[in-house]
């Protein structure tokens, strides 16, 4: 999901897709997924200077998940965090199931995967830590 | 044609101080055209002091009265005209012995200079390293304005009399018409016509007698000066020169600020040109830490560069002008500023009275094409 | 007050050392400002006004303003913000105007030299330091100044990543560009770099620089590119000086550079990009922001940076102007209230806000002073910031010898001022004879990289400002 409506020079994320899935007119354009082609491996998620993009998987059974750039101090795999909306609003609790440290991260900026109920994978854009 | 009784040229203190005198003798019906703002030219650029320690008598005259003046038009005017004195340091016996007999020749005016031992100069501004200074001449009736106070003073007493201050008033054309000995000035706006008409231009008169083919005996000289962030204020009170550190000059401000400078070098030549030099800042931070060591750690705010509209004898041109109703008062080699008040009531008396007990016949600009040259004034900065 | 744990940032441990604060022993990190090293002791009151003696404290955080001036080692006025703490130092807040020093001081005598390089660079921030490879990449030797004790300019302290394209630096986070382009700067051999040196004037050709406090040189270089970047604009609102008002850029300065936590909470005015990307930072850094005040009706920064808060909870309250600032001393708390379409106040529309710091990004304006005592022809343009010199496609301004070159030619970023640098560098070393058709092919393309940044519809007020003032050559010769 790419949530980046302006037209701001910018083109990482086009750039680095290992699928050519993204489309870009030109580097003012903005940015659309041909979902045909993108597998889910969350490269745009790690090297979108903006972090304006997050990876939506229903494709298990066993799920929805979202992966989010995350800045911030990292939760722990298995960890029940408080999922937030795109106001920071609280949603529900979610389990983090997955992470890449800005060491694993190919492009310098960490990412958390939570599992997410499928009625709010399009409204959870964030996580806090539940201290 | 709009006619004038008199018509002033130049918005800087010469030109003010003259149309003050002159409303003073009711001369109502009187035009200053100033091709800037007031100020713009010499008297802002200038370094604030004022003093009657010269060498020669009528100098020393003009400036008793100028001293006297000022006291009297900042009280009316409302702006502070500071009597901290100026206070020379000298560095060699001689120089000392030659302040000496000028200080007899002031006291003969009633000018109460003193020559101080080096303590005393300490016990004035105690910041001064006196381990090299051999004496010191002080005259506590010396002081200081600050250009800007002065100025806006004047444009707000113009503003409330029947006078008019023009800025923004650059005059583009004159003409002498014989017929009623009128003198046409004109500016981009409008035509003026006035009987009398005074060129207080200072370094840019020569540029105005051009415009009526006469030949004006001024050159500009590029003088430097600059101002440092504000200290307390009382750190520096009187005027401090040292003839001996490349005619330096510096006190402090009623803002705060030390300003001052030192000499230009002789081989400059005179030109138009006010840009600041870096060299300069060299020289002023070198003689400044010399005379006062602390000073090495002021920062210098602003540096600029004005003129000294010199005359072949380094006294000014004051009067009539080979054209009746033409006059001058200009020229002043670096002492417009602090001798306007007294020219603008000597030239004023001039104009009204056709006389004056100043002694302006010894600044006669005709003394010029008679070849009699005065001495050169006591020059600094 | 120091930020221990941070997310992207690490702030290795220095040598402790001890200086004193009007006669008290403070600690301090190597390699930190005196003025971070007083606000993390929690001392953040640096001086008294001169005249109506009102505390003072940090704003610009880069020696642009003259909020922070202290007594240091008996010198008055000296600016703690890029003044480097050292072992022993005696510092003193100044109350009202200083005084002259009585006696001399520790301070060596000034030694007063010359250099003479074919390139003076002054700023060392993204433009300077892109414009001195350049030219040094051409043959050309560089001498880089820069007023600040490190070298980055505001790069250093931009954690986010840079947008733009990615055959350039785009995704590569601020920082690590500065530190990347500092480092190549300090190990090329034809640039010589000199920190902690202000340039004081440009005279003619010459321009005086004056080194830590001591030295005082004269330099003649055959050209000058000016890059000497912006100053934060201040806004007007009731105790608008007192200590807990910053620069947002100052904020940033402290928390990013120098690990010091600028308070606890923050109101931000200003919701443009650095309003946004700062808050961002503050939360980062474990610091609460309670919203972003903003007077336009709508977000001035990118969706996306805005997006990047909203998520934390963050509100962004457009329409209203900060009132006023509370407190005794400092900061306590924060009134904002609601502006109508007019400009006008909406009466009891007032919000408060309990904060120990309001952070101000209101804008920035060019440093243009150098430009303008150098005799460059300027024009007012607000797209651009305000003041900025004259010049043609190749950053020459109205005097041949002097280039202009980022934030001072007009307010963007650093993207942008990296291609500039680039332009300015390699014409001002074309221009005396080095580099050759390769430094045409950097122009060119920099050139044409510039156009692409700024041809989207955000910046069509850019565009026409520029247009203003990008005259097709040189309108004198000097």
């Amino acid at each position: 999901m790419i949530e980046c409506p302006q037209e701001i020079p910018c083109d990482p994320c086009q750039a680095n897709c290992p699928a050519g899935a993204i489309d870009l007119e030109d580097i003012n354009g903005t940015p659309t997924v041909d979902f045909e082609k993108c597998t889910g491996c969350s490269v745009c998620v790690e090297s979108c200077p903006g972090l304006a993009i997050f990876t939506v998987d229903c494709s298990s059974e066993k799920g929805c998940t979202v992966t989010i750039p995350y800045e911030f101090d990292l939760p722990e795999v298995g960890e029940e965090v408080i999922g937030l909306n795109r106001k920071g609003e609280e949603i529900s609790r979610v389990t983090v199931t997955s992470l890449k440290t800005k060491g694993d991260s190919a492009f310098d900026t960490p990412t958390v995967t939570v599992q997410v109920q499928e009625e709010h994978v399009n409204e959870l854009r964030n996580i806090r830590r539940s201290k | 044609m709009i006619t004038k009784d008199v018509i002033i040229i130049g918005g800087g203190s010469t030109g003010l101080a003259l149309g003050y005198y002159l409303v003073n003798k009711g001369v109502d019906d009187l035009l200053i055209l100033e091709k800037d703002y007031v100020g713009s030219g010499s008297t802002g650029r200038c370094g604030t002091g004022i003093r009657a320690q010269f060498a020669d008598k009528p100098t020393i005259r003009m400036m008793k009265r100028a001293e006297a003046n000022w006291k009297e038009i900042s009280s009316e005017l409302d702006f502070e005209f500071n009597r901290t004195g100026y206070l020379y340091l000298h560095y060699t016996e001689s120089d000392l012995e030659r302040y000496r007999e000028m200080s007899e020749l002031q006291n003969s005016f009633g000018v109460p200079t003193e020559i101080l031992s080096p303590e005393d100069a300490k016990e004035i501004c105690d910041l001064i390293d006196i381990s090299e200074v051999k004496g010191a001449s002080f005259n506590p009736e010396d002081g200081k304005a600050h250009p800007f106070d002065v100025v806006t003073s004047f444009r707000k007493y113009f503003r409330e009399s029947e006078a008019e201050l023009k800025e923004n008033s650059e005059v583009t054309s004159m003409k002498l018409r014989r017929r009623k000995g009128l003198k046409l000035v004109k500016t981009p706006s409008s035509t003026y016509g006035a009987k009398v008409v005074v060129n207080a231009a200072g370094g840019w008169a020569p540029k105005l007698g051009e415009m009526i083919n006469l030949d004006i005996p001024i050159e500009p000289y590029r003088h430097q000066a600059i101002i440092t962030e504000p200290f307390k204020l009382g750190s520096i009170e009187p005027m401090i020169i040292s003839m001996h550190h490349g005619d330096a000059y510096f006190t402090q401000t009623n803002r705060g600020g030390i300003i001052g400078g030192v000499g230009t070098p002789e081989d400059e030549p005179p030109s138009y040109n006010m840009t600041e030099s870096l060299e300069f800042e060299k020289r002023v931070s070198e003689a400044f830490a010399s005379i006062i060591p602390g000073l090495k750690h002021a920062r210098m705010l602003r540096h600029w560069a004005g003129y000294y509209a010199m005359s072949p004898d380094g006294n000014p041109l004051l009067g009539e002008y080979r054209v009746p109703g033409h006059y001058l008062a200009a020229g002043f080699s670096g002492h417009g500023y602090m001798m306007a008040p007294s020219v603008g009531e000597g030239l004023a008396d001039l104009i009204v009275n056709g006389q004056t007990d100043l002694p302006l016949d010894y600044y006669d600009p005709e003394r010029v094409d008679r070849g009699e040259l005065r001495e050169d004034a006591l020059q600094m900065g | 007050m120091r930020i221990n744990d941070h997310p992207i940032l690490s702030f290795p441990e220095t040598e402790t050392i001890t200086f004193s604060y009007q006669g008290r022993e403070i600690n301090a990190k190597r390699g930190e400002t005196i003025a971070a090293a007083l606000h993390n002791a929690g001392i953040t009151e640096l001086r008294n006004s001169g005249d109506r003696e009102r505390g003072r404290g940090l704003f610009c955080a880069i020696g642009k303003c003259s909020s922070c001036l202290m007594k240091v080692d008996g010198v008055p006025n000296v600016r703690t913000c890029i003044t480097m703490v050292q072992e022993g130092m005696e510092v003193e807040k100044q109350t009202g105007f200083p005084e002259i020093p009585s006696k001399s001081t520790k301070l060596k005598s000034e030694i007063i030299e010359k250099k003479s390089p074919e390139v003076l660079v002054i700023g060392g921030g993204p433009a300077g330091l892109r414009a001195s490879l350049t030219a040094a990449s051409a043959g050309a030797s560089v001498l880089v100044i820069d007023e600040n004790p490190l070298l980055g300019g505001q790069m250093i302290k931009q954690t986010h990543k840079f947008f733009g394209s990615s055959d350039q630096e785009a995704g590569e986070r601020g920082k690590d560009i500065g530190d990347r382009l500092s480092r190549e700067v300090s190990d090329h051999p034809e640039i010589e770099v000199m920190t902690s040196t202000s340039a004081v004037g440009i005279f003619e050709e010459k321009v005086g620089i004056y080194k830590n406090r001591e030295k005082f040189l004269k330099v003649d270089p055959e050209k000058t590119i000016v890059a000497t970047g912006a100053t934060e604009d201040m806004i007007k609102f009731p105790n608008n000086d007192m200590p807990g008002v910053y620069g947002a850029g100052g904020v940033q300065t402290l928390m990013n550079v120098y690990g010091v936590k600028p308070g606890d909470r923050v109101l931000m005015v200003g919701a443009g990009n650095v309003g946004l990307i700062i808050t961002y930072q503050l939360l980062q850094a474990n610091v609460e922001v309670a919203a972003i005040a903003e007077i336009a009706s709508e977000i001035g920064g990118y969706f996306v940076h805005a997006a990047k808060i909203r998520r934390h909870g963050i509100p962004i309250i457009t329409d209203h102007r900060v009132s006023r600032v509370e407190g005794t001393e400092k900061v306590e708390r924060a009134v904002i209230e609601e502006v109508g379409d007019s400009g006008e106040v909406i009466q009891g529309t007032e919000k408060k806000f309990d904060v120990d710091v309001v952070a101000l990004a209101a804008g920035l304006s060019p440093s243009y002073k150098l430009l303008n005592h150098g005799g460059c022809e300027l024009e007012f343009q607000p797209a651009l910031g305000g003041h900025v010199p004259k010049r043609d496609k190749r950053m020459r301004t109205t005097r041949e010898e002097i280039y202009v070159a980022g934030d001072a030619s007009g307010i963007e970023e650093a993207t942008s001022a990296m291609l500039e640098g680039a332009i300015a560098g390699a014409d001002a070393a074309l221009s005396i004879g080095k580099g050759g058709p390769g430094e045409e092919d950097i122009i060119r393309d920099a050139r044409e990289k510039l156009e692409k940044l700024r041809a989207g519809s955000y910046y069509d007020n850019l565009r026409s400002g520029l247009q203003e003032v990008e005259k097709p050559s040189r309108t004198k010769e000097q």
